[in-house]
């Protein structure tokens, strides 16, 4: 079975240390890779769930790290180093190592939910946070992934290592079980923020009332949230993003992503990189949530009416074949016989499974 | 209406320094132990400066003296605000080791947080260890905040043990850092509780090695001290 339409919500956080300059390209590339590798796993392939798992936590982080080296290896080749001042403040050990691995230069995590008609898939590589909120218990938002505890001291785990697929955490999670009603993914800036981990698991329930309040109006306060949040706790950069379910009809249960970055390091697919104005970063968040909504609704339309032209087709062909059984039927002058045909699975129907 | 920040309360990141003494019996020849007194104390209002220089990351000092047995001098993490030095007094031999065990008690968690910055810590000895010196380094590295802590070790004079001070920094790209009069070592310390104060109080993440924590400045390897050697 097919999976018919997916969201996609990646977030990178390129690294701070001087040898990881190039880490804002490292961390646009991974979004662009990340989002391009899952259309291409979960949209074309036709598979059971123990083979979507499989891909979920071997060949798709196999292949975004692949092509995320080609990517950055590229860009290394194209854009010499010595044109690059941070180069020259590097110590001579650091500089072989990087000669050696032009991909350390471009180092970043990644933290991925992507989310469709039938499961829901959670990926991290590197420090951050996937949480879910739970309708039942929204006062205790789970995580869907195992903490790693080798990543403390601002230590992570990261695209340029050497097997950088196997640091992969994965999670497939089929919508026969609990769906959550949102889901938040952040960068590691936010949780380092609070004072502790129960302080920073409040955040669940209160953008949940926050969205079922006004999605616009959490949109328009949320630079501001951000930006408190840092200066008065980490100092660290924060990217946010946010899926809620909708509580409507089925393809709706998708739900509508939402993100806001509060500074510049994080890299976020479908979006612009923030301004420095929390104003121009409210606007563009809210034309981000317009763009994703303009492309997404086409989309559904399309497949409906995909479907519908399927059906119809379908339809005109059930009865050509009645009209060509009721020939036979005459020409051969036999009794009825059971003609069985076997009907082909209708790509895009949009029904959940 | 503006609403509320989601999420609970705030906090900066904790930045645990230790300043790990020798207080041997050594110390007290040639002034050593007046000029490492005298060196913390005017390192204070700079360790200050560093430490406003990043407001999200707050600076807990401590220090540990060892000569015989290990005794913690300020027991409790104070903010570098309110730090006040008081004055080591040197006798007894160096148990080094015991002083690194008691350090590495320190960082389990609890009493760290997992969310605290990697913490410095810096041994300063003018001799050889007289205890299990090895005993109480892997203690410490059998901590996980032990392992990424920052480390860095002063050698005060010729006498001071190369090898061990190599060995609790753990990273052969750095060497100890060597003070042989009183001028050198307040520079040492001043550069400790500058430059590395700074650097480990970054927020930035690194990309996990098998290496300690990296420190994202130079380390002064030549230094222009324009007092003769003493020590």
């Amino acid at each position: 079975m097919a999976v018919s339409d997916l969201i996609v919500l990646a977030i990178s956080d390129g690294h701070g240390s001087p040898k990881n300059f190039r880490s804002a390209i490292g961390s646009q590339y991974a979004v662009e890779v990340a989002c391009r590798m899952v259309r291409d796993y979960f949209l074309v392939e036709r598979a059971d769930l123990a083979r979507l798992t499989e891909i979920a936590e071997r060949a798709l982080p196999q292949q975004i790290v692949a092509q995320w080296t080609r990517r950055v290896r590229n860009h290394w080749q194209a854009n010499p180093v010595d044109r690059d001042s941070s180069w020259e403040k590097l110590q001579p050990s650091t500089r072989t190592e990087i000669l050696n691995a032009p991909e350390i230069a471009y180092g970043a995590t990644l933290l991925m939910a992507i989310v469709t008609d039938r499961f829901i898939v959670y990926l991290q590589l590197g420090d951050g946070d996937i949480l879910c909120v739970y309708p039942d218990q929204p006062q205790q938002p789970q995580r869907p992934l195992p903490i790693d505890p080798r990543l403390i001291a601002n230590e992570t785990t990261s695209l340029c290592m050497p097997e950088a697929w196997k640091e992969f955490r994965v999670q497939l999670q089929p919508h026969t079980s609990a769906l959550p009603s949102l889901i938040l993914v952040a960068t590691d800036g936010y949780a380092n923020s609070y004072s502790s981990e129960a302080e920073f698991l409040k955040i669940g329930t209160d953008y949940l009332d926050m969205l079922q309040d006004s999605v616009e109006g959490l949109m328009a306060q949320l630079p501001n949230f951000l930006q408190e949040t840092s200066q008065q706790g980490s100092g660290d950069d924060i990217t946010l993003g946010l899926i809620q379910r909708l509580e409507t009809d089925s393809l709706s249960e998708l739900g509508t992503p939402m993100l806001e970055q509060q500074k510049r390091t994080g890299n976020v697919q479908e979006f612009a990189e923030s301004q420095k104005r929390a104003t121009l970063r409210s606007t563009i968040a809210f034309l981000g949530l317009m763009v994703l909504s303009i492309v997404t609704l086409p989309l559904i339309g399309w497949l409906l009416f995909r479907t519908a032209a399927l059906e119809a087709q379908h339809q005109e062909q059930a009865k050509r074949i009645e009209g060509l059984q009721e020939q036979l039927a005459k020409l051969t002058e036999v009794k009825d016989q059971p003609t069985t045909y076997k009907e082909a699975p209708v790509k895009g129907t949009g029904k959940p499974q | 209406m503006v609403a509320r920040r989601p999420g609970g309360e705030l906090s900066t990141r904790p930045l645990h320094f230790f300043w790990i003494c020798d207080c041997s019996g050594s110390m007290s020849v040639d002034g050593k132990i007046q000029a490492l007194n005298n060196a913390i104390r005017q390192a204070i209002p700079l360790m200050r400066e560093a430490a406003a220089d990043n407001p999200n990351a707050q600076v807990l000092v401590r220090a540990i003296r060892f000569s015989d047995g290990a005794h913690w001098q300020i027991a409790e993490p104070t903010s570098v605000d309110r730090f006040e030095w008081t004055d080591l007094v040197a006798d007894g031999i160096t148990d080094m080791g015991q002083a690194l065990s008691m350090v590495a008690a320190q960082l389990r968690v609890p009493p760290m947080s997992d969310r605290a910055l990697p913490p410095v810590l810096v041994l300063i000895s003018d001799g050889q260890p007289t205890d299990d010196f090895n005993a109480g380094l892997r203690t410490l590295m059998d901590e996980q905040w032990g392992k990424r802590a920052v480390r860095i070790s002063i050698a005060v004079g010729r006498d001071a043990d190369h090898d061990v001070l190599r060995k609790f920094i753990g990273n052969p790209e750095l060497k100890p850092l060597m003070a042989n009069n009183p001028e050198a070592l307040v520079n040492r310390i001043k550069w400790v509780s500058t430059a590395v104060l700074k650097s480990a109080s970054s927020p930035a993440s690194q990309v996990q090695t098998a290496q300690k924590t990296e420190l994202s400045m130079r380390v002064p390897e030549t230094v222009v001290d324009t007092a003769d050697d003493i020590w």
